[in-house]
């Protein structure tokens, strides 16, 4: 490395003067400001979480928030390593009677649900939550209490599913629960209805994560950190997070119509009653595929931050790997239908998703590549993270190689369901999502809780893996070419398989034992371990100025971001734009009594607001706990209880929405806003709350999108339309009913800009006339209901017809509920022309809803006439 | 307070556009020929349009495809632009390396998703649907 340096300058300011070199370990890197010990005492405080049993149910904070979710994911993953260790000893001889079949067909549901559900997507959300206010420069995620709820859920909804185990009922159709198998008819009992709502509670927690880290890494970045600066594990998860808005969303429907099919009998995966149980692999798989990159997504951008500095050398081509990310998360929502290759579909299907499933080879090659050429060109340090990312290379890079093979259709027709597939999928999810998983823990440690963990243990969890993992799965891949199918519980002697799977079996316990030592190692330097400082391994990012573990409120003065790589290429973190840096100092000193946040803008990171992000509250756990009772009483069809859930679900909404008073004064607002040329907002950011509204419709438009598209699906399959001679819907009603829904968002709107101009009154009576106008909407379309002459169960139309139509219902009632909150609170004139965040999102859903109403009542009503 | 953008709330969102354009159009273009083939395999349903003829929606599958052409080639162009014109640009360097971003990400994915809708043309017309 080669530089321009001079003697008389210090050792930063000579490695900031080049763009590409990189300091050495020793140098000293900026630092985040530190501000007056007052000062950073009543900041400390501000921020601090309740104490004691509080804590438990209270805290808010993403670091207890992410740190729970990562732990309570990695004991998931422990369970479910443990399950898959029986399934090895099992199949380790042929004809074992260690497990038998319906045991067998319980652990590897469990195992691949657990996994998919309860470990991946979980583990890396929570680590999101924990890290990325640290890296994206500011004190603290948009929205606390939805992690708090999202935690909550994901737990409680974990524990539902493992409690399958406690009355013996567990679920056994597959980590996908492919229809018919896992209809009424061949999986009566409860186990199914486990698997559907206690993992459909896991999938809601993980789309509240997703609003968050989305909103986050759009709004809450720290000055200067444009587009262009972002760190590629923060491109990484923003792809991600709309990813799993995209995705899990579809899965929460299909979840949803095929549990509406066991519970009350609709037919929409009955191909006797003109249901499809393709529908289910097009609904499951449109989840399921993008899955997949939902988890390698961050785990490719963990490795864009270790490689780089594990390398000492800057990552090779960051705009290609930022594109290659965004490419991705688009093709990745384009492959689902390789998994259905052998279903049968249409050969032009067929030869555009075997295209595509082979193209993203190519934004996945830039990622792997960069990585390679950054290495190349650097001088890499041998320790855990780095070897854990080489391990991440080489393994996922076999794992793509077969991907490809299984992204030819012949070849696929092969190896279908057979232990080949077992072998890719390991390859790729174990070797792209775990190991830069457990690099991600070995770097980051240091950070979370101040201690490095041991590198000798570390060294021999990673061999021990490394080795253990090949043994077990390399054979597999001979396994499977030679036959041997996925899913049985045991086989015959003299196939040839017999030693393939002892070997097999022997790696599986390898990797047990490599997981055991992480965890020796986990508690072993926690107490012992060496206090890492700031910057232990010279990292570039921002997370590395602050203190290890970080405070509180983390960055008391906001750094300044002017470079890709601040801690490599700038003398310090507080220097930047005049305005800027006089609003970062000023943050530090005033408010010093409530949670201020920085929101700045999407492109350039410029500062536009200050809002007062929320504190502890038990509404969330409240909101969680009533949300998992629903669920969990649906299981058992008790519904009494799920009443009481759903009274708690709605109690738990108003209370967490309750405004609260101002911890200020408005004279201190106002001075601090004109001082700075920027709007405090103490209850609550407009932007982001703008932001929350605007990807909660975007859910409610991919779940409508998704139950549409569905309904043409089974259309398309079935000859005249409405089958069985069912009358065609009458227009009437729902075509006056259409009036009061169009009219209604320009009486709402009108409501806000009389707000805008302090018009109290005024705001009040379009609040009511909307009321009325939404109430009048309401009574139109279930007298149009009452009339229909079919039920759910006569077919599949009539299913579609009354779960959709039921879905319109509830976007009303959303809708209905938002009015009477932002009335009463009209009421107490609680709204100002400052403080109109709450009618403005009022007005924002039912504009949506004129969308969503025009659609639906497009498609159910008037679609049959002309199709 | 309120903080009113105007132009360079255009000026943003064509930055976005520029960004997105191209996986955005493609991914709807792809669904769109995949529903259509669907659809198209399903006869009872088209034959109320008069198409007898499975391969009749070929040429509408082509027209889409043309359209994402288009498009994807302008995306390439216009983030050509764009990062030559940061790149010339000397005020502001944090502005510059924004654009030059931008219209670098902008231009690989137009060439990239040009490159997509090609594998797809050549797929629409060497296998027939259905």
């Amino acid at each position: 490395m080669t530089t321009n340096a001079t003697s008389d300058q210090t050792p930063q300011k000579r490695w900031a003067a080049s763009e590409t070199a990189v300091p050495p370990l020793n140098a000293a890197y900026p630092e985040a400001d530190t501000p007056d010990p007052a000062a950073a005492d009543k900041l400390e405080n501000a921020w601090a979480d309740p104490k004691g049993f509080w804590y438990l149910l209270n805290a808010i904070q993403n670091d207890a928030v992410g740190g729970r979710l990562m732990l309570t994911s990695f004991a998931f993953f422990l369970i479910a390593g443990a399950m898959a260790l029986l399934m090895r000893v099992q199949l380790a001889q042929p004809e074992s009677d260690f497990l038998s079949a319906d045991v067998y067909n319980g652990l590897f549901t469990m195992h691949g649900s657990t996994m998919m559900y309860l470990f991946a997507v979980p583990m890396l959300e929570g680590f999101a939550i924990l890290m990325l206010p640290f890296m994206i420069g500011n004190r603290e995620m948009p929205f606390p209490r939805l992690g708090v709820f999202s935690y909550i859920t994901f737990a409680l909804g974990g524990l539902l599913f493992f409690s399958s185990y406690l009355v013996n009922t567990v679920p056994d159709a597959g980590w996908f629960a492919y229809a018919p198998l896992s209809g009424p008819e061949y999986s009566p009992g409860i186990a199914l209805d486990y698997w559907l709502l206690a993992l459909g509670v896991a999938e809601v927690a993980a789309i509240a994560a997703g609003i968050e880290i989305i909103i986050a890494i759009l709004r809450l970045r720290a000055p200067g950190m444009s587009l262009a600066r972002i760190p590629l594990y923060v491109w990484a998860m923003l792809v991600t997070g709309f990813s799993i808005l995209f995705a899990f969303t579809p899965l929460i429907i299909g979840s949803l119509l095929l549990e509406l099919d066991r519970k009350i009998g609709t037919q929409f995966f009955n191909a006797g009653a003109g249901g499809s149980p393709v529908l289910w692999q097009h609904l499951f798989w449109i989840f399921g595929h993008p899955e997949v990159y939902i988890q390698f997504l961050p785990a490719t951008g963990m490795m864009a931050m270790i490689i780089p500095v594990f390398s000492r050398q800057r990552i090779q081509g960051y705009p290609f790997v930022a594109i290659a990310m965004v490419a991705t998360g688009f093709l990745s929502f384009l492959l689902w239908v390789h998994h259905m290759f052998s279903v049968g579909l249409p050969q032009i299907t067929l030869g555009l998703f075997s295209a595509a499933s082979i193209l993203i080879a190519i934004p996945t090659g830039v990622q792997i590549f960069a990585y390679i050429a950054t290495i190349f060109n650097g001088r890499p340090v041998w320790k855990t993270p780095f070897l854990f990312a080489v391990g991440f290379l080489v393994t996922f890079v076999l794992g793509g190689i077969t991907g490809v093979m299984v992204g030819s259709v012949p070849f696929d027709w092969q190896a279908h369901d057979s232990f080949f597939v077992v072998a890719h999928l390991h390859y790729v999810l174990i070797g792209g999502v775990v190991f830069p998983i457990f690099a991600a823990i070995y770097y980051w440690m240091p950070k979370i809780n101040g201690k490095l963990l041991d590198e000798r243990l570390g060294k021999w969890h990673f061999w021990l893996m490394f080795i253990g993992f090949h043994v077990s799965f390399f054979p597999q891949h001979i396994l499977g070419l030679w036959g041997m199918p996925r899913r049985v519980y045991t086989y015959p002697p003299g196939f040839g398989w017999d030693l393939y799977n002892l070997i097999s079996t022997i790696g599986a316990f390898m990797i047990g034992i490599g997981v055991a030592v992480f965890i020796v190692n986990f508690f072993y330097s926690a107490r012992y371990g060496r206090h890492a400082g700031k910057n232990p391994w010279g990292a570039s990012e921002l997370e590395w100025s602050v203190d290890s573990p970080p405070k509180n409120y983390g960055f008391s003065v906001l750094p300044i971001v002017r470079s890709r790589h601040p801690l490599w290429s700038q003398d310090n973190l507080t220097d930047g734009p005049e305005r800027t840096q006089n609003l970062v100092q000023d943050l530090a000193r005033w408010p010093l009594n409530w949670r201020a946040v920085l929101v700045t803008s999407a492109l350039d990171a410029k500062p536009e607001e200050i809002f007062r992000v929320s504190g502890p509250s038990i509404w969330p756990f409240l909101t969680a706990v009533s949300l998992v009772t629903i669920f969990g009483a649906e299981i058992f069809e008790l519904r009494p209880v799920a009443l009481l859930g759903i009274f708690g679900l709605v109690t738990g909404i108003v209370g967490w929405n309750w405004p609260e008073d101002a911890p200020t004064t408005t004279e201190e607002e106002e001075a601090f806003a004109q001082k700075h040329n920027i709007p405090v907002r103490p209850h609550g950011s407009r932007t982001v709350n703008r932001g929350g509204m605007w990807l909660f419709i975007l859910i409610l438009g991919i779940a409508l999108t998704t139950l549409l598209l569905s309904y043409f699906y089974i259309r398309l399959e079935t000859h005249i339309w409405p089958p069985q001679n069912l009358p065609l819907p009458t227009l009437t009603w729902v075509g006056i009913a259409t009036l009061p829904v169009l009219l209604n968002a320009a009486v709402l709107h009108w409501a806000l800009r009389q707000l805008r101009k302090a018009k109290q009154r005024c705001l009040r009576a379009g609040l009511a006339a909307a009321f009325l106008l939404e109430v009048s909407t309401f009574a139109l379309l279930t007298y149009d209901f009452s009339q229909l002459t079919f039920d759910w169960r006569i077919n599949a139309y009539g299913s579609l017809f009354w779960v959709i139509g039921g879905f319109l219902f509830l976007l009303l009632l959303i809708g209905i509920g938002m009015n009477i909150f932002v009335q009463a609170w009209a009421w107490r004139g609680i709204y100002s022309p400052e403080r109109f965040t709450p009618v403005e999102n009022t007005a924002v859903f039912w504009t949506a809803m004129i969308a969503f109403w025009v659609v639906t009542i497009g498609v159910l009503y008037i679609s049959p006439y002309r199709f | 307070m309120t903080v009113s953008l105007g132009n360079e709330q255009k000026t943003h969102l064509k930055r976005w556009i520029v960004l997105l354009i191209s996986p955005v159009v493609w991914t709807l273009s792809f669904g769109i020929i995949y529903l259509l083939n669907e659809a198209v395999c399903n006869l009872h349903f088209w034959r109320r349009f008069v198409w007898n003829d499975v391969t009749a929606v070929i040429p509408v599958m082509l027209l889409i495809l043309l359209l994402t052409f288009g498009v994807t080639i302008a995306n390439a162009w216009f983030g050509w632009k764009m990062w030559q014109q940061a790149s010339s640009a000397a005020n502001d360097e944090a502005a510059a390396e924004r654009d030059r971003f931008i219209g670098a990400a902008g231009m690989m994915m137009g060439l990239f998703f040009t490159a997509l809708t090609g594998g797809l043309t050549v797929v629409v017309l060497w296998l027939q649907p259905c």
